[in-house]
């Protein structure tokens, strides 16, 4: 049995999590069902790209799966996938940072995907706009509005997660909100 | 008593905690008191309120194809892990999990042979129990890899462990004592004792939520064969009802293995 939770996607029938942990692919897509869009919408967002948010998205999914024998009770099913993909996500932005030391991109071969062509409903007015400018924000910038503006995390979680202070999260979030009202002024 | 103005500098410094609510009370005083002077300030608060409103009402985005082709190509692929430390004498964990496999390895044979000589036809479904699916024996062997910055091996696959072939004198010999009735519970009696004493063996290792699941069932299970029971005391010749006892104990055997094989939580 499902229902919809605050977030706007759907609650994971509890069956369905101790199937999917003994091993039950059908009970896992049911999960991936549930979970996918909430899932992806954070990972393209917070890595700016829609192509890579794509495949962290698969990377979560695969990740959760052989995490799930591990995954105890004490928290909510949807809470814990969507840890998994904030860390996946930072992760890959460290890995990332790690070779553009030994790589020099060329801006024009990227083949980034922008951030406003993964909106499902064009010509959303106020939020296309937001979501235009949030692709212009730094990346550690933007993770940090999408983790607390968007996601809801608190700043102590976000220093948590991402290794800094919440002092650091707070100067963070403050900048990609100046950077972000300077570019819907344009 | 009047409060000092703070400025604009002091007042963009201080927005965001502001709206978020995070300023002490003399704070927010100061800052109010200066926003009720500053129209160019009193838009900054207002700017950064509306685009964080707005932006935790953002719709969901979907990708733009179906993902789970990919993920499920993943997943069922087992993913074996080497064992980089050097072989000495093996834990208890591993003798056990082996112990298992040659435990299972073997029922499974033997009741490959009863299902063989019973019935040509698939095995009945009781209840609402339903297929079980079997991990892979190399996913058992490589839990003993325990570094946690290696994503575990893929715990589970869904294929069934192939039955092991045994001498034709056995062989006859089940066939020939499978058909009284009351053979196949007789047969599977002491690999379902020594499954059960597996998986009471292996209890504190597995997840709780997975055992709960698996007792759940075999609980269906031994209700199913104590109905199915029932009715053949009241309708001995009955051949359906003896298959469905024998399918009921067949299925109890079957979980019994999936249970024994299932990885270890770390």
């Amino acid at each position: 049995m499902t229902s919809v939770s605050a977030s706007g996607g759907e609650a994971s029938n509890p069956d369905d999590v101790a199937m999917a942990a003994a091993g039950d692919r059908h009970a896992f897509e049911r999960l991936y069902r549930s979970h996918v869009d909430r899932v992806y919408s954070l990972c393209t967002r917070m890595c700016g790209d829609r192509v890579r948010g794509e495949e962290l998205t698969q990377d979560v999914f695969v990740r959760v799966w052989e995490k799930l024998p591990q995954f105890r009770r004490d928290a909510q099913f949807s809470t814990w996938i969507h840890r998994v993909a904030v860390n996946m996500v930072l992760n890959d932005r460290k890995s990332e940072a790690r070779m553009r030391k030994r790589l020099v991109e060329d801006d024009s071969e990227s083949g980034d995907t922008p951030l406003q062509r993964a909106s499902t409903t064009p010509g959303y007015g106020d939020r296309m706009d937001i979501m235009t400018a949030l692709e212009s924000l730094p990346p550690g910038a933007r993770q940090i509005f999408v983790l607390h503006d968007i996601e809801g995390y608190k700043h102590e979680e976000i220093g948590a997660m991402c290794g800094i202070t919440s002092g650091g999260s707070k100067a963070q979030l403050h900048r990609a909100r100046m950077l972000l009202r300077a570019a819907l002024s344009r | 008593m009047t409060v000092p103005d703070i400025g604009c500098d002091r007042c963009e410094a201080m927005a965001s905690a502001y709206v978020d609510g995070e300023l002490d009370p003399r704070e927010t005083v100061e800052l109010e008191c200066h926003l009720a002077a500053c129209s160019a300030c009193r838009d900054l608060m207002h700017d950064i309120k509306t685009m964080s409103d707005s932006a935790r009402s953002l719709p969901l985005l979907s990708p733009s194809r179906d993902l789970w082709v990919g993920i499920d190509a993943r997943i069922a692929t087992p993913v074996v892990s080497l064992d980089q430390r050097p072989r000495h004498a093996w834990p208890v964990r591993r003798l056990a999990a082996v112990a298992a496999i040659a435990l299972v390895a073997v029922s499974s044979g033997l009741t490959y042979l009863v299902t063989r000589s019973l019935s040509p036809t698939t095995p009945v479904r009781v209840g609402s129990i339903g297929k079980v699916q079997v991990p892979e024996p190399a996913a058992i062997a490589a839990t003993g890899n325990s570094a946690p910055d290696k994503p575990a091996p893929s715990p589970t696959v869904g294929r069934d462990v192939p039955p092991t072939p045994i001498g034709d004198a056995l062989r006859g010999a089940l066939v020939s004592a499978t058909r009284s009735r009351g053979a196949t519970e007789r047969l599977l009696a002491p690999e379902i004792a020594d499954l059960q004493q597996v998986l009471n063996a292996r209890r504190d290792e597995l997840d709780p939520a997975t055992v709960k699941v698996v007792e759940d069932n075999l609980a269906l299970i031994d209700a199913a064969v104590g109905q199915a029971k029932a009715a053949l005391r009241r309708d001995p010749a009955s051949g359906f009802l003896t298959d469905l006892l024998d399918g009921a104990l067949q299925k109890k055997v079957e979980l019994l293995r999936t249970a024994a094989l299932l990885p270890s939580r770390s």
